[in-house]
């Protein structure tokens, strides 16, 4: 009766520890999965913050260019206004 | 006996020792799953994140796209204005053919000013200013130094006044001597229309090739198509009117000039003869405007390649 037990127990134990065994190889993927989108997140951060950057000084430097030309991108604006309104009379 | 006990004893051990295996590999296994499933769960804490960011980036590229190409526009602000008034100008052209091939039942009329710069002609300009609404300035520029009806007042400064507004600068001659010369010879003629030409250059940095005949086109008698020939080889268009208030000659009041400008209209396109010194003009150019709006007419500045333009 015992010896049964025994072998049902060894049998028990062989089968967890195939679990266990798949269990550690699919810990083991996921971490180094997390590690790649660690590192993939980190590059895309650095690229939001290289545009963010580039943004902010193209923002800058269109914002002067704006108000150094206002007159001449007024002049363009009302140009462009009447000639979507020829184009509305077109169309 | 005691051998049989000692094996008993052996074997619950084991069955102890297996047993204890068996927990830890199940306590094992319930560690390695927790653990596993807080990793999926920060790989798609860093999915959802990675995709916000992607999506931020896209957002920022199209924004950093729109700035740059504004950019762009000013950086080059002066060829896009040329661009976009030649568009402007391409498109009434089309709007006209539609027009005269009965394709379209929309109205042009273009307003007229001929002889000026006056002092007056800043009253001119706030009507159309306040009508939004561009017009034709066939300028002289004899005497303009001085305006006529200001002495005080410089009137070489309307020139720029009228230009930076994008009305169309247009030439009347420098002189507009109908009485001195000015159809003695087809020579003469050229030669007030190019100093004009200088003239409005000079002062507007604008070079017009729209010219008008001082009194029209008959006036220039026998020299009429000589003239033409003359302009046409200089490349020079020009236009006379269809339609007008009148006040090239003398008027009696402003119901006159509004009695003649309402029974010459009568096209689909109009050209509207009317002078910036004339009161009574000024008094109804508001009224004018209202008018040809409200019979379906789009008002526009004259332009070279215009079919009123004779070429």
């Amino acid at each position: 009766m015992k010896k049964n037990i025994i072998i049902i127990l060894s049998v028990i134990a062989v089968i967890f520890s195939i679990v266990l065994g798949i269990n550690y190889y699919n810990y083991s993927k996921y971490n180094e999965e997390l590690n790649y989108e660690k590192d993939k997140l980190e590059e895309i951060k650095n690229k939001v913050n290289e545009i963010n950057n580039n943004f902010d000084s193209s923002t800058s430097n269109y914002e002067k260019l704006k108000n150094d030309n206002q007159e001449k991108m007024e002049e363009y604006e009302k140009w462009l206004k009447r000639n979507n309104e020829v184009k509305e009379l077109l169309s | 006996m005691a051998k049989k006990k000692q094996r008993s004893k052996r074997i619950t051990f084991l069955i102890y020792l297996l047993s204890i295996i068996i927990v830890c590999i199940i306590v094992f296994n319930i560690i390695l799953s927790l653990k596993a499933e807080n990793i999926a769960n920060e790989i798609n804490i860093i999915h959802n994140e990675y995709a916000e960011l992607e999506k931020e980036l896209e957002n920022k590229n199209n924004d950093l796209t729109e700035i740059d190409e504004q950019t762009k526009i000013i950086i080059n602000i002066d060829d896009n204005i040329a661009e976009i008034k030649k568009e402007y100008f391409s498109n009434i052209k089309t709007l006209e053919d539609k027009i005269l091939a009965s394709e379209s039942d929309k109205k042009i009329a273009y307003l007229t000013f001929d002889d000026g710069p006056y002092y007056l002609s800043y009253k001119y300009l706030e009507v159309l200013d306040k009508y939004d609404v561009l017009a034709t300035f066939f300028t002289i520029g004899n005497n303009k130094e001085v305006c006529y009806d200001n002495k005080s007042a410089n009137c070489y400064l309307l020139y720029n006044e009228e230009a930076k507004r994008g009305h169309t600068m247009a030439n009347h001659t420098f002189s507009h001597g109908i009485f001195r010369g000015l159809y003695s010879s087809p020579t003469n003629f050229i030669e007030q229309v190019k100093k004009q030409e200088e003239l409005i250059r000079n002062q507007t940095g604008v070079t017009t090739n729209i010219v008008r005949f001082p009194g029209g086109s008959a006036t220039a008698g026998k020299y009429k198509n000589a003239i033409i020939e003359l302009l046409r080889a200089n490349g020079y268009g020009w236009v006379d009117w269809t339609a007008a208030t009148g006040d090239g000659g003398s008027l009696a009041s402003a119901d006159q000039a509004w009695n003649n400008f309402v029974n010459s209209i009568d096209s689909n396109i109009e050209v509207i003869l009317m002078h910036d010194y004339n009161h009574y003009t000024l008094e109804i150019l508001p009224k004018e405007i209202e008018y040809l709006k409200e019979n379906g007419y789009s008002l526009f500045p004259l332009f070279y390649e215009s079919n009123m333009v004779n070429k």
